[in-house]
């Protein structure tokens, strides 16, 4: 009798395990890692972030009471908030000015729409506990998703009306 | 092996250490035992996959999903292994002439009495560089143009070395058996 040893090796049974503690060291390597590549925006969030960690920092060190805590905190996070609304603000005019597809705009709009809805649950969890980081994080992350969504199809508009151009230029 | 979903791979683009965390979680002991297939030591095997998912992490922008993301993965971390291959100095010879014998590739019909861990054992028996294309071949599923890429030899040199180390098998094998067909 004959078998084709290759069906023999199609399905992969009996995993090894890894040694001990392979978990924790393979999280220590990456926390070394380099953090991500930086777009535009992401010195604000770096900013964001930092000042709220030396906000926490100092208030720990100094044992300040909790309200006190709260407030410049709050105060930072709105102050990045006014400047990436600015920002997406005008993003979207220029969006606006540069699309001439009704449908497209639409469905951008319906698109910040709902990133506007997840913000503001956010921010509601955000009130509740000013000094989870996960929570700050998330809030950045959705203004610079909105952000990064009216870059990114600006680029492919200015693309597309290049190609236009040059497609009426070659007739 | 299952599809990752897009939320996890979205969040690991992000570099979310929490989601890296949860891909690791699930494709480390599947790729700990490949690796295990090419270094014999664990304790390299274990630092070849975490160089490799860092690498994975790094390039996950490149990942594209018509391939799953575990067989990308795999051949990150083969390429890893290969590299530690490499520092313990394995050459490949691309100037062995393929001899012009007409040989069934496709033929890998083996008594059907020869068990799994048999042929794995026969394998390791196998010299360095026929070892190599025959697991790529045979156990990891590659075809030899993927071969030729991953080991960075030309295809012809790739069925050379599997015809060979096909056929150094059969003997290996047929020694236990005494099988008197090949």
């Amino acid at each position: 009798m004959k078998q084709d040893i290759r069906d023999l090796f199609k399905t992969e049974d009996d995993l090894k395990a890894l040694p001990e503690n392979h978990r924790t060291e393979f999280l220590e390597k990456l926390k070394t890692q380099p953090k991500k590549k930086f777009t535009s925006f992401s010195w604000l969030k770096i900013a964001a972030i930092s000042v709220i960690a030396l906000t926490v920092g100092y208030s720990i060190f100094m044992n300040e009471p909790e309200p006190v805590l709260v407030s410049p905190m709050i105060a930072q996070i709105e102050a990045v908030e006014a400047e990436y609304l600015k920002n997406i603000e005008a993003e979207w005019e220029n969006f606006v000015a540069i699309a001439e597809d009704e449908i497209l705009v639409a469905r951008f709009k319906k698109k910040l729409e709902d990133l506007d809805k997840d913000y503001k649950e956010n921010s509601i969890r955000f009130k509740e506990d000013a000094n989870n980081l996960l929570v700050i994080e998330s809030l950045v992350d959705n203004l610079q998703t909105r952000l990064q969504i009216l870059q990114d199809i600006q680029k492919h508009i200015k693309i597309l009306n290049q190609k236009n151009e040059h497609y009426e230029n070659t007739i | 092996m299952h599809q990752l979903d897009n939320y996890l791979l979205e969040a690991c683009k992000k570099g979310n250490r929490i989601a890296q965390m949860q891909v690791y979680d699930t494709y480390s002991r599947a790729m700990f035992t490949v690796a295990c297939r090419y270094l014999n030591n664990e304790e390299d095997a274990k630092d070849a996959i975490q160089e490799g998912f860092l690498k994975a992490f790094t390039n996950i922008e490149n990942y594209k999903p018509k391939a799953t993301f575990g067989a990308w993965l795999k051949r990150i971390i083969i390429n890893q292994c290969l590299d530690v291959l490499k520092k313990k100095q394995l050459k490949f010879n691309d100037l062995e002439v393929s001899e012009l014998k007409i040989v069934n590739e496709e033929d890998w019909n083996f008594d059907s009495r020869i068990t799994k861990q048999e042929i794995l054992y026969a394998i390791e028996r196998l010299n360095e560089k026929h070892k190599l294309v025959v697991k790529l071949y045979l156990i990891e599923g590659y075809d030899h143009k993927e071969i030729s890429e991953i080991l960075d030899i030309p295809i012809k040199t790739s069925r050379t070395h599997l015809r060979r180390g096909k056929l150094k098998l059969q003997v290996l094998l047929k020694e236990k058996y005494n099988e008197t067909r090949y």
